[in-house]
């Protein structure tokens, strides 16, 4: 079936059976290299994405449910200005996740960034469910987030002033 | 069923799709293809299956872009919550109105980014299993709107599925709408262990409602929900705590929770040795969290 999508910005229209995963569809027909496919249990948040304004895992998501569907991946998180905040917070603290767990980890700290501006470890940690990769430790983890969200909070003013 | 790939002179069956836009819309396909099913967020269906192309049903309808079945609606004696609604989405537009018990419950349905699609009528329709909300809402005396082409009805939680745990929705009927009354109760306590889709036979969920009023248990339910088809409760011991002055005495403690060993151990069928364990202590933190 033919699937319009709308992928970091640009309108997309791809043929697919409708039960393909999504995150399969994304890495075959729109050469996305960003997802990681591990667990397709929606778990381990590897193929994570914004869908619809929403962090989801691609893996469960069925070709013919992304009909219309606007999509933000890695590659277009990364052109977003506000990725800077994740960034910095990371050169800080000397912080570098693995290739793998990478651009699910920024992409988990940006979706917490847009609902929290000042999270607490129980919302860190509820957000990174899952993802128990063992390049990280917890207290690099909850620092990194904190204080991604004091830059997210400074551009904020900044841009209010 | 969908291809799984294989011979080359097999030819591929796809599913197909249909995309209604309104409630009327999804009635009407319902109608003329009783056979369709539902997808709302597919989150049990997906995850369930390890394989790179899931199995679907033939026929599916999307739901997804119904408006009427996102709605969420308070009112001074209940909250009404559409079918289609996304489990985050009710966390976050009914923070301050959902019970206790449901809020803990829906945030126990993890990761969060499963809750970004999970949807509320899903999760009860799940046929293999109860999961975390439907022991909530049935301990709530929640209603559901039943409808079909042409007509609609109200069902309570507890008659969705029969005795053998099939699901009692005609063809050509959808679950609509979910009513939650505004209880009495003060004190909701929801917990569970472990995934009730990956953990069979260690996952265990227990819910427990308590209206008190100066120190005395007006009224008292509880259910264990055990990733089986149905939920547990035991009518006589809820019977026995109803009444009771808190804190127990201890000559009250121990009778409540030799009764419910007791029970426990008689449920050989219902409970795996791992559960039945679990839920023997789960009695001492009863007692514990029920004190003021």
């Amino acid at each position: 079936m033919k699937i319009n999508i709308n992928l970091n910005g640009k309108d997309l229209l791809l043929d697919s059976p409708p039960e393909t995963r999504l995150v399969d569809l994304l890495k075959s027909s729109a050469k996305v290299q960003s997802l990681r496919t591990s667990c397709y249990k929606g778990i381990c948040r590897g193929c994570s994405i914004f869908f619809n304004g929403d962090l989801v895992s691609s893996c469960l998501i069925p070709a013919f449910q992304a009909r219309d569907a606007e999509i933000i991946t890695f590659e277009g998180l990364k052109k977003l200005e506000e990725i800077n905040d994740i960034l910095r917070s990371f050169d800080d603290l000397e912080f570098d996740p693995c290739d793998f767990c990478r651009p699910g980890k920024i992409m988990t700290i940006h979706s917490i960034l847009e609902s929290y501006s000042d999270p607490e470890d129980y919302q860190i940690l509820e957000a990174f469910e899952g993802i128990n990769c063992s390049c990280t430790s917890k207290s690099t983890l909850l620092e990194s987030v904190k204080r991604s969200a004091q830059y997210r909070r400074r551009r904020r003013r900044a841009r209010n002033i | 069923m969908p291809n799984t790939g294989g011979e080359e002179d097999v030819p591929e069956i796809y599913s197909h799709i249909f995309y209604p836009s309104n409630l009327n819309e999804l009635l009407s396909i319902k109608n003329k293809n009783p056979d369709a099913a539902i997808w709302s967020g597919g989150t049990g269906l997906m995850g369930k299956q390890k394989s790179k192309r899931p199995n679907l049903p033939i026929s599916i309808i999307q739901i997804s872009k119904i408006p009427e079945l996102k709605k969420i609606k308070r009112t001074e004696r209940f909250l009404e919550i559409g079918a289609g609604a996304v489990i985050n989405k009710i966390l976050n537009v009914g923070q301050h109105v959902l019970p206790t018990a449901l809020s803990q419950a829906m945030r126990l349905i993890k990761p969060t980014a499963i809750r970004n699609i999970a949807t509320l009528g899903g999760h009860l329709c799940v046929q293999e299993t109860r999961l975390n909300l439907f022991s909530v809402l049935s301990l709530m005396d929640s209603s559901l709107e039943i409808k079909k082409q042409g007509g609609s009805r109200w069902i309570q939680i507890n008659r969705l599925f029969n005795k053998n745990g099939e699901i009692q929705l005609k063809e050509n009927e959808i679950l609509t709408r979910i009513r939650i009354p505004f209880g009495k109760w003060n004190r909701e306590i929801f917990k569970s262990n472990g995934n009730p889709f990956f953990d069979m036979g260690k996952a265990l969920s227990f819910c427990i409602l308590a209206e008190i009023e100066k120190g005395i248990i007006n009224d008292f339910r509880m259910s264990i929900g055990n990733s089986g088809k149905h939920i547990i409760r035991n009518i006589e011991l809820e019977s026995l705590i109803i009444g009771k002055k808190l804190p127990f005495s201890s000559k009250e403690a121990s009778a409540i929770s030799q009764k419910h060993k007791e029970w426990i151990q008689s449920l050989t069928l219902e409970l795996t040795p791992f559960q039945r364990d679990q839920s023997i202590r789960f009695i001492y933190w009863i007692i514990k969290e029920l004190l003021p």
